[in-house]
């Protein structure tokens, strides 16, 4: 019964304004239902990260409301990995844990089942400067996925990394999602990107960024990596290209 | 191995040629030895005096390496605070250029007539010499952390307290060593400067006030002697917090995004 699980977010008409008058979200309101893998999309410097980082709690939105089901648990992915060049790769993704207070023998057991879920259990003891930057950002993205959050943000994650790394960490993410079933909010400006991993595509416009389109995006639960080949796939990221045009317009 | 040779062998070739040279030159022009001392004879003048040489090197050693130590814990104690909170930041951060530009010269005998003359007098000039790199560099340290990584611990509900010490205080720590590195130097100078002004002291003679003695007496031979004393001082002192640091910092040397 989907309708009786409370969504996992509401965006109740978030209106946002800067000090020097500049606005850059305008009367978005949103609802993610609990589970949903979500693309938000639109063109550079339109507003995405403002959106993303008021979810978090880590802007205000200047009127309009957040709601976060019960007992969410968030976390958030950066652009850039951002992880403590004096730690390893264990202790960098045990950080959460460890700043939540949990005693030191359950974060290392878990942050290692999460090294493992990433791929990276040969590296659990190297540095971030002995990393490639793809094992960073999957470094990171176990930092994440550490606490088992509820609500998963993710911002731009990939778009520094090189294109075969790139989708290397697409299909990674498209399956951890699968395992762990958290709900997935993806920022991104590359449309091919979000129609593979979404089930859903909102775009935004230009700024002020209000939602000029909200897509499902049909492709089907198993998107291997030959789906980007298929003739399906092209016809929908045409669609959502469409609209992030009529966005930019 | 070969590696710390291309470090050593470099500097030790550029001593030994401008040191052959001045002993040349002052051979061949005959300058008078009370103005030009000949490489040679300063030398001979630290073999007949190693004993007096090496009691005053120790001395000024003790005082120099607890100066630089309390100005890089009061430095860095005085920086958490300012960076702490704006306003107090306001409030104390400019008075702290006073300690970097008022000159030892004019605080160093007024401390000798506070705190008598000795060990405690010199070791606090050394301090107020010193403190300022310390506490500029940890303070720009502790200001500019990555703003994503402040986020994920406020993510996280991090206090305050966990902020500083996993977060802030690391992140500075390779500017606090670049800070640390410039108040080592300092920190010698300030010694031997008010050591010179302060003279003799309690527990014995140090190489600044054996310079103003060999300056006043005209002895430039001692003069040349204290003043190589005090550069391989002020070096081993150097030396030695640049390497602290670089083993510390290993896995900061490079950034990581």
């Amino acid at each position: 019964m989907p309708t009786q699980i409370p969504p996992a977010l509401t965006l109740g008409t978030i209106h946002r304004a800067f000090a020097g008058g500049v606005v850059a979200i305008e009367n978005v309101s949103l609802e993610i239902p609990a589970g949903q893998f979500a693309a938000i999309l639109g063109p550079s410097g339109c507003g995405k990260s403002t959106l993303l980082r008021i979810i978090a709690g880590l802007d205000r939105a200047t009127s309009g409301s957040v709601n976060l089901a019960p007992q969410s648990r968030l976390a958030y992915v950066f652009q850039d990995a951002h992880l403590l060049p004096w730690r390893d790769v264990l202790n960098n993704v045990a950080l959460p844990l460890e700043l939540m207070g949990v005693a030191k023998p359950q974060r290392l057991s878990a942050a290692r089942q999460f090294v493992e879920m990433v791929g990276l259990a040969d590296a659990a003891d190297r540095y971030p400067n002995q990393l490639s930057g793809g094992m960073r950002m999957r470094v990171s993205l176990a930092r994440a996925l550490v606490t088992q959050p509820t609500l998963l943000l993710l911002d731009e994650p990939f778009a520094a990394l090189d294109e075969i790394t790139r989708q290397h960490l697409d299909d990674q993410l498209r399956q951890l999602w699968k395992t762990t079933k958290t709900t997935v909010l993806f920022v991104t400006h590359s449309t091919a990107e979000a129609t593979f991993l979404a089930e859903r595509a909102i775009v935004l416009s230009k700024r002020p960024a209000t939602i000029v389109a909200d897509l499902p995006i049909h492709l089907g639960e198993v998107r291997p990596a030959e789906l980007r080949g298929e003739a399906r796939f092209a016809q929908t990221t045409q669609a959502v290209y469409r609209a992030l045009a009529r966005g930019e317009a | 191995m070969r590696k710390n040779l291309a470090h050593i062998l470099p500097p030790l070739v550029t001593f030994l040629a401008v040191t052959l040279a001045a002993e040349a030159i002052t051979r061949i022009t005959h300058a008078p030895a009370f103005l030009f001392p000949r490489p040679s004879t300063v030398l001979r003048t630290i073999v007949i005096d190693r004993d007096g040489l090496a009691a005053a090197f120790w001395n000024t050693s003790q005082a120099a390496l607890i100066g630089f130590g309390g100005s890089a814990i009061l430095g860095i104690l005085l920086a958490i605070a300012l960076a702490s909170s704006r306003l107090l930041r306001r409030a104390i951060f400019p008075y702290t250029v006073f300690f970097q530009t008022v000159p030892v010269v004019a605080i160093a005998p007024l401390l000798v007539i506070w705190l008598d003359p000795g060990l405690l007098s010199v070791t606090v000039s050394t301090l107020i010499v010193a403190i300022f790199p310390v506490i500029t560099n940890t303070l720009t340290g502790l200001l500019s952390t990555d703003p994503a990584l402040e986020d994920l611990f406020t993510l996280y509900g991090s206090g305050r307290l966990a902020r500083l010490l996993k977060l802030r205080f690391p992140a500075a720590l390779p500017s606090i060593f670049s800070g640390l590195r410039v108040s080592a130097g300092l920190a010698v100078i300030g010694t031997i400067v008010s050591e010179a002004l302060v003279g003799q002291l309690i527990h014995g003679e140090g190489l600044g006030a054996m310079l103003r003695g060999a300056n006043q007496s005209g002895h430039a031979d001692r003069v040349f002697a204290l003043v190589l004393l005090s550069s391989i001082l002020g070096l081993v002192l150097f030396g030695a917090v640049n390497l602290i640091g670089k083993l510390l910092l290993k896995a900061w040397r490079q950034p990581c995004d």
